[in-house]
């Protein structure tokens, strides 16, 4: 049994230690916000925080996941209300399918978080996600709206 | 909630007119029951409205579109209404496709008057239960945001308190719908509703389906859907621990467990040896062979001579002699040899599907695009009654025409029907749904055109060699005529003048095809307009001149162009390396064009600026069309400079998003769209932004110097680098 704490509460996981923290996250927390796309680190789709950092979470195994402190798109979302971020991407009507747009707004939440003002090559850097509706224009212009306030 | 606008089916159909819509105003609550008729929009008693979605949300923003239909002549309180999503049931055909099915880009078009209409029979209702219960004219009678009002009296109720009344009384036989000048909800920019769950993460996939007690399956993949396969190690991976089952299934074995990642684990180690497969022995090499062959030997079939949905019958009856006199006769003759190839859709959402087989009946619930064709098939297959099969629809995580497909729910069905009583959520792995993809087909087109003395345009003839997506899904075609997914629009019609021939050459290979956002455009804008484009250079004209002048019949279309060109600034002087193309797509639904300026350095390309002027008529979600084109532009973007599947042993050799390049956010240049103010009946918007940039980019290209692209992705002579 492996703990950790996610969205500020301790949850323990039976699953085999070598499990990915995107299955646990789903499979056993029932967190479905945080999504399956590769499995590979490569679109971003499962992105969380851990401790307070942008992270892709089918990469990290469960056991190093024990201990830490992780934030889903469901512990993001406010009890009342949206996060700035996810406000933006309502105001900027961001999303089509959007399959891939928790872990995006997760990896700029991350990224704003750190960098307040980030110019073009940190969001370049920072924000690697995959979409693949296109809404790539839209999501520079939350991200312009979020850090230029 | 309970039950209050209670129409039947077959009062709905007398009233919106026979095979037109069969509208039940029916509940939710009796629809989660079982497979009974379906239920569209249902007032509760404190006045919301349910409205279920008839069609599949992949994107595309149908939800928000078909709502605001309803909502518009219902006259309801917009912010609460609520939009859920389908299950497979004939009350949710789309009208115009007679069909439950989201493709073709389709709903808005066949759902337009309908849904107004029932909308708007639904407000009669009302008005008339407020005017008996009140004892007052109807006409006397008026409605507000969810209210019923008599002003004269200053009286009014909400529908929740009316719908009980309202549902009793006949359906009215002839509705009025409002004048385009009173819409309030078509037309206007507002966020869709679907955003909110999209942002939170509580918008339900396929693939976040959770039932208690669920196993999740894993699959070990043959080469191709129909290849024969043997597992040499059954026993020891049944034995494997967390394993409950491992279950042949169409295409491989489902490995199932109570978690993913022991399933997964589990599949891949399963040893499949191949007995046999449609594809043995296929590469690259194979392929190249095939479509060569297909030309020499292959008689061509002629595109059929009339309309389909979203195409234009084409102009002239595709005389043959005439055509080859005509070429042979011609002062100047230009010839090109093009090459597409396979493509994957690589839908974010891999494939899933989500199945309980218990006390003889069957449950799939996914992200599906053809709800209906599932429901029978799976039926078939199982040997179950009709109603034994209940399909249900979740959001789906991309689509672009893979999620058309009946392939994914069948093998999650084979897989269930092993445990019955149990929930089975079959995953595909980003690796098996890449590999277990049905490909846009590679094409080869070999065109000659004639050009008179002028420079006029006096004859083309194109012929197309690949596969039919037709022949692989077993679809009935025209005999001897070619497949409209291959040959269709090859040549533009909207190009008055010359003769015009178009044949078809169908290569004999099994590779898996099937619908990839905009079809036969995905390949044919990318010959028509690169070819034209060769041509008017050939002729010494300016290629958007050149087209203008054969764009003399449609206002329309030259519109658009003259604002892409506009647009991107076609006459302004240009730096040496820089180039300016344009391209353009047409259906009965909308036109697309679209511009693009770029510079070529050697092998690197930059592109600064991409433009479009897009009219689809008028449009129910403007922000929604705007987002659906640039997202289109950037998906044929990523097919124009990256997209492409080896294949190798039998099979395609791509495994994940290391060898299938999507842009990110780094890669897109500046988009703009122009949407063109248009009075046309309502289009479509969903396809149309992707086809034209490809051959955009090879014009651009061949203009700023960088030679002519007769073969795409642009990857193989260029490197993207940021403008």
């Amino acid at each position: 049994m492996i703990t950790i704490t996610v969205n500020g509460q301790e949850r323990h996981v039976e699953a085999e230690e070598d499990t990915p923290l995107l299955w646990a996250l789903r499979e056993d927390l029932g967190l479905t916000g945080t999504k399956f796309g590769c499995g590979a680190g490569l679109c971003g789709a499962c992105t969380v925080h851990v401790d307070g950092e942008a992270m892709r979470a089918c990469q990290i195994p469960l056991n190093m996941a024990q201990g830490r402190s992780i934030t889903t798109i469901e512990g993001l979302t406010p009890a009342q209300g949206l996060h700035a971020v996810q406000a933006a991407w309502v105001a900027a009507q961001v999303p089509q399918c959007g399959y891939c747009q928790p872990g995006m707004i997760m990896a700029v939440a991350g990224l704003l978080k750190s960098n307040p003002r980030p110019d073009a090559a940190a969001i370049r850097a920072g924000v690697t996600n995959l979409c693949r509706c296109g809404t790539y224009p839209r999501i520079a212009a939350a991200i312009a709206q979020l850090s230029s306030g | 909630m309970s039950r209050i606008l209670n129409l039947s089916r077959r009062e709905m159909l007398h009233g919106l007119g026979a095979g037109v819509l069969a509208l039940g105003f029916g509940f939710p609550a009796r629809a989660q029951g079982g497979a009974g008729f379906g239920a569209m929009i249902a007032i509760v008693p404190d006045g919301a409205v349910h409205f279920t979605c008839p069609s599949s949300e992949m994107g595309q923003g149908t939800q928000e579109a078909l709502a605001r239909l309803i909502a518009e002549e219902l006259d309801c309180d917009w912010a609460r209404m609520e939009v859920g999503l389908p299950w497979a049931d004939r009350a949710f055909i789309n009208p115009g496709m007679g069909k439950q099915m989201t493709a073709n880009s389709a709903t808005t078009v066949g759902y337009f008057l309908p849904l107004r209409r029932a909308g708007a029979a639904a407000r009669m209702m009302l008005m008339a239960a407020g005017a008996a219960r009140w004892g007052v004219a109807v006409d006397q009678i008026s409605t507000q945001g969810g209210e019923v009002i008599h002003a004269a009296s200053g009286r009014r109720l909400t529908y929740g308190a009316l719908a009980e009344e309202a549902a009793r009384l006949p359906v009215p036989g002839d509705v009025a719908l409002k004048s385009p000048a009173d819409f309030r909800l078509i037309g206007c920019k507002s966020p869709r509703k679907d955003l909110l769950p999209k942002v939170t993460g509580r918008a339900e996939f396929g693939v976040d389906v959770m039932r208690p007690d669920m196993l999740v399956g894993a699959l070990a993949l043959a080469p191709h859907p129909r290849a024969k396969v043997e597992a040499a190690n059954l026993a020891q991976v049944k034995a494997m621990p967390g394993v409950v089952a491992v279950v042949p299934v169409d295409g491989g074995y489902a490995v199932l467990a109570p978690r993913f990642w022991t399933a997964k684990k589990a599949a891949e180690a399963l040893k499949l040896t191949v007995l046999s497969s449609p594809t043995a022995g296929v590469d690259d090499k194979v392929i190249d062979a095939a479509l060569t062959r297909a030309f020499a030997e292959k008689a061509p079939m002629p595109f059929p001579d009339f309309d389909f949905s979203t195409m234009r019958p084409r102009a002239g009856g595709g005389d043959k002699p005439a055509v080859l006199a005509a070429i042979a006769a011609a002062l100047r003759r230009v010839e090109a040899e093009y090459d597409v190839p396979y493509l994957a859709h690589a839908a974010m959402e891999p494939l899933n599907c989500s199945v309980l087989f218990a006390d003889g009946q069957l449950t799939l619930r996914g992200p599906m695009q053809s709800p209906e064709d599932v429901r029978a098939l799976a039926a078939k297959m199982a040997g179950l009654p009709l109603d034994k099969v209940r399909v249900e629809v979740t959001f789906l995580g991309g689509g672009f025409g893979r999620k058309w497909a009946t392939d994914f729910p069948i093998p999650a069905m084979q897989a269930a029907m092993a445990v019955p009583g149990r929930w089975v959520k079959l995953i595909w792995t980003r690796e098996n749904d890449l590999a277990m993809d049905q490909f846009r087909p590679a094409y080869r087109v070999k065109s000659v055109a004639g050009i008179g003395a002028d420079g006029a345009l006096v004859a083309i003839h194109s012929r197309i060699a690949g596969q039919s997506i037709n022949t692989y899904h077993g679809r009935r075609g025209f005999p001897g005529m070619a497949d409209p997914t291959a040959a269709g629009l090859l040549i533009y019609g909207c190009y008055s003048g010359p003769m015009k021939l178009m044949e078809f050459h169908e290569a004999d290979l099994a590779i898996p095809v099937g619908f990839w956002r905009s079809v036969t455009m995905s390949q044919n804008a990318f010959f028509a307009e690169s070819f034209i484009d060769e041509v008017a250079r050939a002729a010494g004209r300016d290629p958007y001149v050149y087209r203008r002048d054969l764009l003399a019949g449609e206002p329309r279309i030259a519109r658009a162009l003259d604002k892409a060109a506009a647009m991107i600034g076609w006459d302004r002087p240009k730096a040496k390396g820089v180039g300016r193309g344009m391209a353009l797509t047409y259906n009965e639904g909308h036109v697309c064009a679209q511009a693009v300026e770029v510079t070529v350095n050697e092998r690197k390309l930059a592109i600064r600026r991409i433009v479009a002027a897009f009219d689809c008529g008028v449009m129910v979600d403007p922000a929604g069309v705007e987002s659906q084109i640039s997202g289109g532009i950037i998906f044929g973007l990523q097919a124009a400079l990256w997209g492409g599947v080896p294949f190798g042993d039998g099979r395609p050799q791509i495994s994940n998003f290391n060898d299938v390049r999507l842009p990110g956010l780094a890669d897109v240049p500046p988009i703009e769209v122009a949407l063109i103010p248009s009075g046309a009946k309502p289009g479509n918007a969903g396809e149309a932004g992707t086809p034209p940039i490809a051959p955009a980019l090879a014009n651009a290209i061949a203009d700023a110097g960088g030679g002519r692209v007769r073969r795409l992705p642009l990857s193989l002579r260029f490197e993207l680098e940021n403008a």
